[in-house]
């Protein structure tokens, strides 16, 4: 082609743009209403005309009346008339009229809002906010949504495109004219209700496209209910604790368990939130399935590495996890039916588009198959579990909104004929006020309660015994979060709690239990999330906490044999006991090019109690929750990471590879053969020593209608105790050199989706007898080093079909059916492997006096279906 | 009493299954003596044995030709091999409380050495009670019956070892309440002239252990019984040093069976010297005996 005709083209294209510009504005139309406000005059052309305007209503004085003398023109009579007397321009962009009030030079303008769900009205947390200038395609501004869906931002004035996004949902793109403050609320549309197609569909663990390697966030994920879903489960149960034990640098205590142990840290140094008050534990069934119903749940957030300074008291990590606030537009039942238990939920609005409220249920019924056993004991047995979420929300106005949440869940072990009931569950409760006090500063009030407690009652007609145990938690929290400017983010708070710990008494005589123990625990914090250039992104922050023990108990001393010396009655509200320190967190961001990134993190963490279990498999039924005492510190963690990130092919792929080290001081192990329960001085069983884990995570993200993952990562965990092992140190129980997950997600068709995992895991650390010897008919065994054996290898394939309804037109409800398969191939992993005499079954001696090595396996191959449903 | 574990795992498919390790047949050849001193006159016994590897299928090896003494500052047994491995003090051999005694075995010239304190039992419990129940025979008319329940094997006030020995009279046929069909076991043990119909021994924990509630339970099995049967039972005190070694072992072993609701693996540290194992124990003796002679 000639230039001439290149040049003709271009001007003819150019031309018929500006000729289509004049063309929009001379459009002749009537109109029957024309006195009204402003805003109403526009909505009325728009009716009649189908175009659309953008525009600041506070820049164009948008509730000013108006009276139009003609009702007829064409646009731009209209137009004139309706601005007559203000200084307006209109431009025609992309076949919208913008309308541009009238600018000032070097002004800042603010604007905030909250970015929804468009269906259910539910906060968008961690939604990308962008602030593209229409004038100068180089000048853009960003910023994410907080916890709540709030976001704020402040910017030159002048006209500029709002493009708002989250993973999973219909980017929306609205321009504006910005002059002064403003308030824009986004409502999103999920990009998987529009069926019409095969969705793509990226990878819900992650944020944003490039937030893998543009954030600071070092060890973080964000994880989609909708993910966990479709991911296969045990007896179809969706498990979102479950789907944490697939990501890079957690491991499991064993098969079937919800406990989890990141970088090294034990089961009790992670901090499971919902709605932000504390899950104490996170079982149902001995750990087999975990509290969260997912149909209750909104969003996760798994903080491995950096923990924001806002968080604290526990060493390894946060679990954030999030109801939603149920739908206020309209009302919806929804819920399941499996082969293990049902669910159930209803949501909707109080008030419309002001209030709602979310009420979910679930109970188990394994336990109506025991009726039909020929075995007495085994038909009187109740064995079972249900919980119950509820949410209330209201919108009090545009800058107050309130939140009242809470869960109840119960686990119920009843032998009738025997009167033995063992039963145990959590308790939540979040009232939750927030307050917009400017377009810059937000506010977050938050009044918690958290409870988990047990009892265990054996009593019958000759012998009473029951124990009972308990850890209840009262908090109120205050955090505001400053957005100073577009590049630097402050956030301040302060928290106190008192904590109650029952570690264990029986009813009938409660002072013969283990003394009980009161505590306050208060911290402050600051943290500072700057953009200090194009490349460089800190987080920095800084924690103080104070941990004070006080009230009426009895305190041990203990000499160095952990014989009891002295007793201490201590009275009143007397401050007996004080800890405290700061917990400095660091992390930061370099660009280093395209698409790529290093990252760094320090972190130090403070933990004052701990979970004490010596049960071999970790089923925390009897576990203990125990503070620092006078006789037990604190447990300290420092840790620091090092990461590398980046993005291939337009973040359809994402790459990471991480190194950690963490030190732990103040570790607490058992002394051999431990006695916790019903044990007054149970602190001289315990002891403690310092711990170091390090560890290599690498992953590959893949996104798109074939997502998932691959992970590798090498880690070590050890322990050194004084009293254990001769002071040797020792593998922990835990450590697993070697994890692999490979988890895959494929839309085959708008009504099938397939999904599978493997995962591979070294076996786990075992102390297994190297000779025997003979004492009052006993074989008795006798170890060598501590924890110097393993387990085999453990690997297993789980893999899960769903399949959705053929679209009908005006169909309202969703429906779905999954399909499962745990353990595919049937790999027998030990959950145990322990010496006895030989035994025939589970509860059967095959011969007393010939010893074996046996393997305990908990599953084989489980199938299991589950309906789905949604009106 | 049934074992409440398999209840949950059953739900789960669980199995167990015989399995190899590696070393599983090599031992070392340790020295365990196992022995007592009680205030019973008697011929008290110490076992001396090796250590055997992992996977056994008998008994261990005994040790013969050991020099055997146990002594106090009163007194002083030298102890005779009886059979291989097993040495026996004379039949009026006795400990007292308040004494400390020392066991020494000598093998090869390795001297292995063990102390115990013979404390006295700090609470003496009542007899248990012998109650008069209704007992209903299939297809024959109520009666009445004695019956008594076992001490709970669970919070106790202090540890002990705990026997109980039931001896119905050599004249059971007469004293059998009439209407009261014996069962068969008991009339094959009558033909043979054995009159003990029961005799059991375990220990009593002061606290809750949760392996062994899931492991056996809590002992509170009901025994009947009839006018005339005498009930022994036999108390035997322990240190806690003694105690906290039979608890280990019973961790090891018998509350070490079913995995899930087992202890870590620990040691089990006894008190014999220059690396030998086992425990050499010293307890003070009380029997209670009852005879119920009649109905209430």
């Amino acid at each position: 082609m000639s230039i001439r005709t290149t040049l003709f083209i271009l001007l003819v294209t150019l031309g018929a743009s500006g000729s289509f510009a004049q063309d929009l504005l001379q459009t002749r139309f009537s109109l029957k209403k024309i006195s009204g406000t402003r805003v109403e005059l526009l909505n009325e052309i728009s009716k009649v005309t189908g175009i659309n305007f953008s525009y600041s209503p506070k820049s164009i004085r948008a509730q000013e009346k108006v009276e139009l003398k003609e009702s007829s023109g064409t646009l731009e009579e209209f137009l004139n008339a309706i601005f007559e007397n203000q200084s307006v321009s209109f431009q025609v962009r992309n076949k919208k009229v913008l309308i541009l009030g009238k600018q000032r030079e070097n002004g800042k303008a603010t604007v905030k809002g909250v970015i929804r769900e468009a269906s259910s009205g539910e906060m968008l947390i961690g939604a990308t906010v962008r602030l593209q200038s229409l004038e100068d395609d180089t000048k853009s501004f960003g910023v994410i949504s907080n916890l709540y869906g709030f976001y704020s931002l402040t910017v030159p004035t002048g006209p500029y495109r709002f493009i708002v996004s989250y993973i999973g949902y219909y980017t929306e793109s609205r321009e504006v004219d910005l002059e002064d403050q403003g308030s824009f609320d986004f409502d999103l549309v999920p990009s998987s209700t529009q069926l019409d197609e095969i969705v793509v569909e990226a990878s819900s663990y992650h944020e944003e496209p490039d937030h893998n390697y543009s954030s600071s966030d070092l060890g973080k994920n964000t994880i989609e209910i909708a993910t966990i879903r479709k991911l296969p489960a045990l007896f179809g149960e969706v498990d979102p604790i479950k789907s944490i034990q697939l990501l890079p640098g957690v491991s499991v205590s064993g098969e079937g368990s919800t406990n989890f142990y990141v970088r090294g840290g034990n089961s009790d140094q992670n901090l499971i939130q919902l709605d932000e008050a504390t899950v104490y534990n996170a079982s149902h069934m001995l750990g087999f399935f975990s509290v969260f119903n997912p149909d209750a749940l909104n969003y996760m957030q798994f903080y491995r590495g950096h923990i924001p300074a806002r968080f604290g008291g526990r060493l390894s990590s946060l679990l954030d996890i999030r109801m939603k606030d149920g739908d206020d537009s309209k009302y919806h039942l929804s819920g399941g039916i499996g082969i293990t238990s049902s669910r159930i939920t209803t949501e909707g609005p109080i008030v419309k588009e002001k209030s709602s409220f979310i009420l979910s249920a679930r109970r188990t019924y394994l336990d109506q198959f025991l009726r039909f056993s020929k075995d007495e004991f085994t038909r009187e047995t109740r064995i079972y579990f249900y919980d119950l979420n509820a949410k209330l929300n209201y919108r009090l106005n545009a800058k107050n909104r309130i939140f009242l949440s809470g869960y109840f869940g119960r686990d119920l072990n009843k032998i009738l004929v025997l009167q033995y009931v063992i039963d145990w569950g959590n308790a939540t409760g979040t009232l939750r006020w927030n307050h917009v006090f400017n377009d810059r500063l937000f506010s977050n009030t938050t009044l918690l309660y958290s409870k988990y407690d047990y009892l265990i009652d054996l009593s019958d007609e000759t012998t009473a015994f029951n124990w009972r145990s308990k850890v209840e938690d009262v908090t109120f929290k205050e955090d505001l979060d400053f957005y100073v400017n577009p590049n630097h983010l402050i956030k301040v708070g302060l928290q106190t709690t008192l904590h109650q710990f029952v570690p264990g008494q029986p009813d009938e005589d409660p002072s013969s239990g283990v003394p009980n123990k009161k505590a306050l625990e208060s911290a402050v914090y600051y943290s500072s999330d700057l953009e200090i250039s194009d490349r460089l992104l800190l987080n920095s922050g800084l924690r103080y906490s104070l941990y004070q023990l006080f009230g009426s108990t009895t305190l041990y001393r203990y000499d160095d044999s952990f014989n009891i010396i002295d007793e201490v009655q201590t009275s009143g509200k007397r401050i007996y006991k004080t800890y405290h320190g700061f917990e400095p967190r660091l992390s930061l961001r370099y660009l280093l090019g395209a698409e790529n990134s290093l990252k760094f993190s320090y972190n130090r963490n403070r933990q004052y109690m701990q979970l004490l279990s010596n049960l071999s498999l970790g089923l925390n039924v009897f576990d203990i929750w125990y503070p620092s005492t006078n006789q037990i510190k604190p447990q300290i963690s420092d840790q620091v990471s090092v990461g590398y990130f980046k993005n291939f092919k337009k973040n359809s792929y994402e790459f990471s590879v991480e190194i950690y080290y963490k030190r732990l001081q103040n570790q607490v192990d058992y002394a051999d053969h431990s006695s916790l329960i019903m044990n007054r001085e149970l602190e001289a069983s315990l002891r403690t020593g310092k711990g170091h884990a390090y560890g290599i995570e690498t992953t590959l993200r893949k996104n798109g209608r074939l997502n998932g993952w691959i992970s590798y990562n090498y880690s070590r965990a050890k322990r050194q105790i004084e009293g254990i092992n001769n002071f040797r140190e020792y593998p922990a129980l835990f450590d697993q050199p070697h994890t692999v997950s490979i988890v895959g997600n494929y839309s085959l068709s708008t009504r099938w989706e397939f999904s599978a995992n493997w995962n591979f895991a070294s076996g786990r650390p075992v102390t297994l007898p190297e000779e025997t010897f003979r004492y009052d008919g006993y074989i008795v065994p006798i170890y060598g080093t501590k924890n110097s054996g393993r387990l085999p290898d453990y690997h297993r394939l789980d893999v899960s079909f769903t399949l959705y309804p053929r679209e009908k037109p005006g169909r309202k409800n969703q429906s779905s059916w999954n399909f499962s398969l745990y353990n595919l191939y049937s790999r027998k992993n030990a959950a145990s492997v322990f010496v006895t005499s030989e035994l025939e079954d589970i509860d059967l001696v095959k011969n007393r006096d010939r010893s074996a090595f046996h393997k305990l396996s908990l599953f084989g191959i489980i199938p299991s279906i589950t309906y789905n449903f949604k009106f | 009493m049934k074992k409440l574990s398999y209840l949950f795992l059953f739900l789960f498919v669980s199995c167990i299954e015989t399995i190899d390790w590696p070393g599983d047949n090599e031992s070392t050849g340790r020295i365990v003596i196992e022995g007592e001193i009680t205030t019973d006159t008697m011929a008290h016994t110490v076992y001396v044995s090796r250590t055997q590897p992992v996977i056994v299928d008998s008994p261990a090896e005994p040790v013969s030709g050991a020099v055997v003494l146990i002594e106090s500052d009163s007194r002083s047994y030298l102890l005779r091999e009886t059979t291989p491995g097993v040495y026996q003090t004379e039949s009026s051999a006795f400990g007292v409380v308040g004494e400390s005694y020392l066991l020494q075995v000598v093998i090869d010239g390795e001297i292995y050495e063990a102390n115990a304190d013979l404390i006295p039992l700090e609470l003496i419990p009542d007899p248990v009670e012998v109650r008069t129940v209704i007992f209903k025979p299939p297809n024959r008319p109520a009666i009445e019956v004695l019956d008594f329940i076992y001490p709970s094997n669970f919070g106790s006030e202090v540890p002990a070892r705990y026997q109980v020995s039931v001896r119905i009279p050599d004249n059971a046929d007469s004293v059998i309440a009439t209407g009261y069909e014996a069962p068969q076991w008991l009339l094959s043990e009558l033909e043979q002239n054995n009159f003990i119909v029961s005799d059991t021994s375990y220990y009593m924990h002061p606290g809750l252990e949760p392996p062994a509630i899931f492991a056996y339970g809590e002992t509170n099995e009901s025994r009947l019984t009839f006018p005339g049967t005498s009930i022994v039972e036999a108390y035997f005190s322990m240190t806690p040093e003694h105690y906290d070694f039979v608890r280990s072992v019973l961790s090891e072993t018998e509350w070490r069976g079913l995995g899930p609701f087992g202890f870590i693996p620990g040691n089990v540290v006894g008190n014999i010297s220059n690396d030998g194992l086992g425990y050499f124990s010293a307890s003070q003796v009380v029997r209670l005996t009852q005879i119920p002679v009649q109905l209430d």
